[in-house]
């Protein structure tokens, strides 16, 4: 598990919040300090100190005491001064070491299993024969090695420097029509409930299917859920398919897409208002999607996203730039190497939890699969008691009481 | 203006330094309730715990002292004022007298010897509270 309210960032924040506590305790401390001082110089005091020197003798030490070096005001006050001062450093050493931690994780991580990684290779391609399964038997013993291979070989900035120039055309969204099978005919009550219909739309055998989920709640407000299917095209040339291989290269590094533009006019013709709290889920290409659609939806302030929900998607170059509003679940299987592609490990934010556990059955397309890795993956968290994750749903809980649904499925096509 | 302190004042400066008192107690327990919610642990965070105790218990301990100086000066006041009475007492018979030896000089004497006493208790207790606030300092200088 990584981020969330739990995470790094979370605990950083705390502590500056608690500095800044210490250091307003410092301040109003020395200022009552100041300020009860000062009543020694009031006159009527003076003249009380000629007809009763004793009593007054006796007050003045009392409030020396009071004010003084050794357990009084100006020495509680140096404390929580310095309180404040020592947290302020110590999320700072915190947030340093997390970074150099980041970076050091992957590397280390993925040299430490990369001997077994490829001892197990050599096992499988003996066996089999088949260097295809030999390479799976890599990635899934050692997932982190695609981070540092990825890095090493320098396909992030390749993709950044070059992804403008992929011909994306525009985004067009088709309507199919109302969908009331399976999970898309249900109100979701649960995370493994929308998983389920983002697998259902996924499992569609058109490419570029999604469903745009209106749910209606009991007090009558609205909310949309809109599920957004990932690659089904690895051609990279100009193609109508808008699951093709330059989605995935501009997307990976948060270029606007054609997909991008074909989910936004789907959730316009849905009938999805601008003041609807929207969840946008995605699998594979299609979590990275989700996050740059959030992202854009947003800052132009055209829908209100306010969580996101990615299985297997590479979304660590892009989920920072979302603002601290839209709250990002991200599932990972730890034996599936897509979400890897993107050579990074997601950010420890507050808003951006990231939980792994493994399933699938080794090779990369199951351990990448909806129904076979992350449906279970979806069940684990849900079921999981950590503070991060825990504090997501109940976020997210208001998406899974609604009174009913009406799903509409689109396919969005490119037109150049 | 008055030359004689106004009891009401020294009191109203009692509560004032008794808010100030409550103020910091206040501050004392918002620290402690927060620093409880961080629900920090480990090492490093029993050791920031000490140090925190450390902080509100200064801040706990400067209150109390604050309270113990207001009263002690709202016991100051109450023997000002006490004074005071005594003083416009002395100052009425005196009036009184004056008025009596005009009119029954005979009587006078034993009234004049009645305030001259009532004087006397009234600077004695001056002097005798200045010889012992004297007394106290010098034997806490050490002679």
């Amino acid at each position: 598990m990584r981020g969330g309210s739990g995470g790094i960032a979370a605990d950083c924040a705390e502590m500056v919040a608690l500095a800044g506590r210490f250091g307003d305790a410092a301040t109003e401390t020395l200022w009552s300090a100041a300020r009860v001082g000062a009543y020694q110089f009031d006159p009527c005091l003076g003249l009380s100190a000629l007809l009763d020197p004793a009593g007054y003798a006796e007050f003045e030490a009392d409030l020396l005491l009071a004010l003084g070096w050794w357990r009084g005001l100006a020495h509680a006050g140096a404390i929580c001064g310095a309180l404040d001062g020592e947290l302020h450093a110590a999320a700072a050493l915190y947030e340093g070491a997390d970074q150099l931690d980041t970076m050091a994780r992957d590397v280390v991580l993925g040299g430490l299993l990369a001997a077994p990684a490829l001892a197990k290779a050599v096992v499988v391609l003996a066996r089999s024969r088949n260097p295809v399964e030999a390479a799976e038997a890599i990635v899934a013993t050692d997932p982190q090695l695609a981070d540092v291979l990825i890095t090493e070989l320098g396909l992030p900035n390749l993709l950044e420097g070059t992804a403008h120039w992929y011909r994306d055309g525009s985004g067009v969204a088709v309507p199919i029509g109302v969908n009331t099978t399976g999970p898309s005919g249900l109100a979701p009550r649960h995370l493994t409930d929308v998983i389920a219909d983002l697998a259902q739309r996924s499992d569609d055998d058109r490419h570029g299917m999604i469903d745009v989920r209106i749910l209606s709640m009991p007090d009558g407000t609205r909310r949309a859920i809109v599920d957004i299917s990932g690659t089904k095209s690895w051609d990279p040339l100009p193609t109508s398919d808008i699951t093709s291989l330059t989605t995935n290269g501009r997307a990976l590094v948060g270029e606007r897409t054609a997909y991008e533009e074909g989910v936004l006019a789907a959730m316009h013709r849905a009938g999805v208002r601008s003041n609807d709290d929207v969840m946008l889920v995605g699998h594979s290409e299609g979590g990275m999607i989700a996050v740059n659609t959030a992202r854009d939806a947003v800052a132009g302030g055209e829908f209100n996203v306010t969580h996101v929900i990615t299985a297997g998607a590479p979304i660590g170059l892009i989920a920072s730039a979302l603002p601290a509003s839209v709250q990002v679940l991200a599932l990972e299987n730890r034996t599936d190497v897509v979400p890897h592609l993107d050579g990074r490990a997601n950010p420890d934010e507050q808003n951006i939890t990231t939980a792994s556990t493994s399933h699938g059955d080794g090779t990369i397309v199951d351990d990448h699969s909806i129904d076979d890795a992350y449906l279970p993956v979806a069940a684990d968290v849900q079921a999981s008691d950590n503070r991060s994750i825990r504090d997501f749903l109940t976020s997210a809980d208001g998406f899974f009481r609604a009174r009913s649904v009406e799903t509409r499925t689109f396919q969005i096509t490119r037109r150049y | 203006m008055s030359v004689l302190p106004d009891p009401a004042d020294l009191v109203a400066i009692a509560d004032r330094i008794a808010a100030h008192a409550a103020a910091t107690r206040d501050r004392a327990a918002r620290l402690e309730r927060a620093v409880a919610a961080t629900g920090w642990a480990g090492f490093a965070a029993s050791a920031f715990d000490h140090e925190a105790q450390l902080a509100t218990g200064t801040l706990r301990s400067a209150a109390a002292r604050l309270d113990t100086a207001a009263d002690a000066l709202r016991r100051h006041a109450a023997r000002i004022s006490s004074l005071i009475g005594d003083i416009v007492h002395l100052g009425a018979d005196e009036v009184g007298l004056a008025k009596d030896a005009l009119t029954h000089p005979g009587q006078v004497l034993p009234d004049a010897v009645d305030v001259a006493g009532d004087g006397v208790r009234v600077v004695g207790d001056v002097v005798g509270g200045t010889v012992h606030a004297l007394g106290g300092m010098c034997h806490a200088i050490g002679f």
